[in-house]
């Protein structure tokens, strides 16, 4: 059997294919085909949902035909159609939206709302097989540590203002970096290497804010000396934010007891981030699993695979009339079959 | 000096699409529906069918151009989309 | 030799560790005799030297400051033996008591309630109100002060609130109401229904920002 996920939350709009069957009375998946198409906005400025929409528009038919093709299916084998119904960007949900809409009204296919954030969790099991892990979910749009229980993703610790990838964001546009700025800034931050300077780090409990830390590294940018270099500030930046966040991690994980660690999400394919997580992981006697880094950001397969969890698990699908977007859907108000 | 009353006229547009097959109308018709929420004061919309395979949208805007400038703009590209996926598949 | 470390190596050698926490290594031991709990801030490899340093050192007197400052506040609290910055580590009371975690209910909570409306009308931020910081002997104890700090802002006092509600709704989520309710009379029966009205607001709009929010 197979499904079609779309995602269109953000910068991404990418369509794809995973097959799915049951074995050993378990769901199994396979990922098909994985086409996307990532808007980049103007250097130095941040994501313009309008703008991003009118590229995904301009995408669609290339991603939609490129997902059925590499996986030699048509629409006539596709058995459920999943789109990413929020959270993320109005303008942005609405073209996935209506791409998922049209297809399951025109072919009489089923259609499954589902949350971005626990497609980039139930990915990251799928192809971690964890069993029971904390999760920590660090993306454009997330920065939450999440443990299952109780049918429900619930949140253990997360940031009080910005995520973590907008923290790069606009620490990279500030210096007129291209969005999205994390590969730069690790790029920038490893050549200036063990040269660190201390910011300000904020750790509230199991939770983490990083505005503090954000406008005092721009500020350090614009008062700059010669011996502090653009590669020691994004040096320390990262040290001292992906410090703050394992150390989060380490509470959830002491609180939680949990024997196994996950990563998913887009800076889950930082190396330096994963490094010290793993170290904490050592510490609290814990297996370590990370999303590998091609399936880390935005995809459509994410969306495919908690499509099927939704469909298979709950029998749940939704009416094209009924079929919604929610900017602001919490990872947590959405009751989940687990596999 | 006197001052200028600023009057921004009534606007009504009527979009008509006429598709070949109602099966591809009413695609089109479902899948916009869900987003015909929330519109700003000022702003209405009216989506219909015709007889033959006429898709016909009435907006009227007594609150500026802006409002209504955007989602004629963003109907006719989400009908776009939605007609090219249904072309292809 | 110092003297803080001659007495500190008698101890590590009587030491048995006790737990392995997020932060720090705990270890049973003695002082003069009296059951004792070590607790110590062990190096964490994975921050860079100066940065973890930097954290330990300053929890550590926090810690030690404020686990003495409470207590005319009417907080109980382990009393503290010895501290020492270099090695980042104290010594105090050993409780032979229950983690609140294991055992919440809601007059626990009321309890914890209390407590936090006590340090706030002092204007102190515990900032890692959570159940498993909580002992219970004969009477509530409260640890772990690493995280506090003195604020008068409405904000700080509020993200107070949002942890232990946050602790509340995951690891105790299917008492949820009860304790969370218990919680805020506690609170209110130092800081007033006024003020705990305004706390919740302030909550809600801090949970609102961790939303899903571009620009």
């Amino acid at each position: 059997m197979f499904c079609l996920g779309i995602e269109s939350t953000a910068h991404t709009f990418a369509c794809s294919v995973v097959q799915y069957s049951f074995y050993q009375n378990r769901l199994i998946g396979k990922i098909l085909s994985d086409a996307r198409d990532i808007y980049v906005p103007p250097t130095g400025s941040g994501i313009h949902p309008r703008d991003a929409s009118r590229h995904h528009c301009k995408a669609v038919e290339t991603v939609f035909k490129h997902a059925l093709c590499s996986a030699k299916v048509s629409m006539r084998d596709i058995d459920v159609i999943a789109y990413s119904a929020g959270p993320g960007l109005g303008p942005c949900l609405r073209v996935g939206a209506v791409v998922a809409r049209t297809l399951s009204a025109f072919h009489s296919k089923p259609l499954v709302p589902t949350n971005h954030g626990i497609g980039h969790v139930e990915l990251g099991i799928m192809i971690s097989r964890a069993k029971d892990p904390l999760v920590l979910l660090v993306s454009g749009g997330h920065t939450a540590i999440l443990a299952f229980s109780g049918k429900r993703w619930r949140i253990f610790g997360e940031t009080l203002d910005i995520t973590l990838g907008q923290l790069f964001d606009q620490f990279g546009r500030s210096l007129g970096l291209p969005s999205p700025c994390g590969h730069e800034i690790e790029q920038l931050g490893r050549k200036a290497a063990g040269n660190y300077r201390l910011l300000p780090y904020v750790v509230k409990g199991n939770d983490v804010s990083f505005s503090g830390l954000l406008t005092s590294a721009i500020r350090s940018v614009h008062n700059k000396s010669k011996e502090l270099s653009l590669g020691e500030i994004s040096f320390s930046l990262q040290e001292t934010s992906f410090a703050m966040v394992t150390e989060a991690v380490e509470r959830a994980l002491s609180l939680t007891l949990k024997n196994e660690f996950l990563i998913v999400g887009g800076v889950a394919a930082n190396n330096r981030l994963a490094e010290m997580l793993k170290e904490a992981c050592k510490r609290q006697k814990c297996k370590f699993y990370r999303c590998p880094a091609e399936l880390a950001g935005d995809n459509g397969a994410q969306i495919a695979w908690a499509g099927i969890l939704e469909y298979v698990g709950k029998g749940r699908h939704v009416q094209v009339e009924k079929a919604f977007i929610n900017q602001s859907w919490r990872i947590n108000d959405v009751e989940v079959i687990r596999n | 000096m006197s001052s200028i009353r600023k009057t921004t006229p009534e606007i009504s547009i009527k979009l008509q699409l006429s598709f070949e097959k109602k099966k591809q109308l009413y695609a089109l018709l479902k899948s916009l529906k869900p987003d015909n929420i929330d519109f700003p004061s000022g702003l209405s919309m009216e989506m219909l069918t015709d007889y033959d395979n006429t898709l016909v949208i009435k907006l009227s805007s007594k609150g500026g151009f802006g409002k209504i400038i955007n989602t004629v703009d963003e109907i006719l590209e989400h009908i776009s989309i939605g007609v090219n996926v249904i072309a292809n598949a | 030799m110092p003297f803080s470390y001659s007495i500190l190596l008698l101890q590590h050698q009587r030491r048995k560790l006790l737990k392995k926490g997020a932060e720090a290594d705990i270890f049973l031991t003695d002082w003069y005799g009296k059951r004792a709990i070590a607790k110590v801030r062990t190096v964490k490899a994975y921050r860079h030297k100066s940065l973890d340093l930097d954290i330990r050192r300053r929890r550590t007197i926090r810690e030690a400051q404020m686990l003495s400052g409470v207590k005319p506040i009417g907080i109980m609290c382990p009393h503290v033996y010895f501290v020492d910055p270099i090695s980042c580590e104290i010594i105090m009371e050993f409780l032979a008591a229950k983690n609140a975690k294991e055992i919440i209910n809601s007059e626990i909570s009321s309890q914890i309630g209390t407590y936090a409306g006590l340090l706030h009308s002092r204007n102190i931020i515990h900032g890692d109100l959570t159940t498993s910081n909580f002992l219970l002997e004969d009477k509530l104890y409260l640890l772990d002060f690493g995280l506090s700090f003195h604020s008068d802002r409405l904000e700080d006092k509020a993200v107070d609130i949002r942890l232990i509600k946050e602790t509340f709704s995951s690891v105790h989520y299917p008492q949820f109401e009860t304790l969370f309710s218990g919680f805020l009379q506690g609170y209110s029966t130092i800081q007033g229904k006024k003020m705990v009205k305004k706390l919740l607001t302030k909550v809600s709009s801090i949970e609102r920002r961790a939303r899903y929010a571009l620009h």
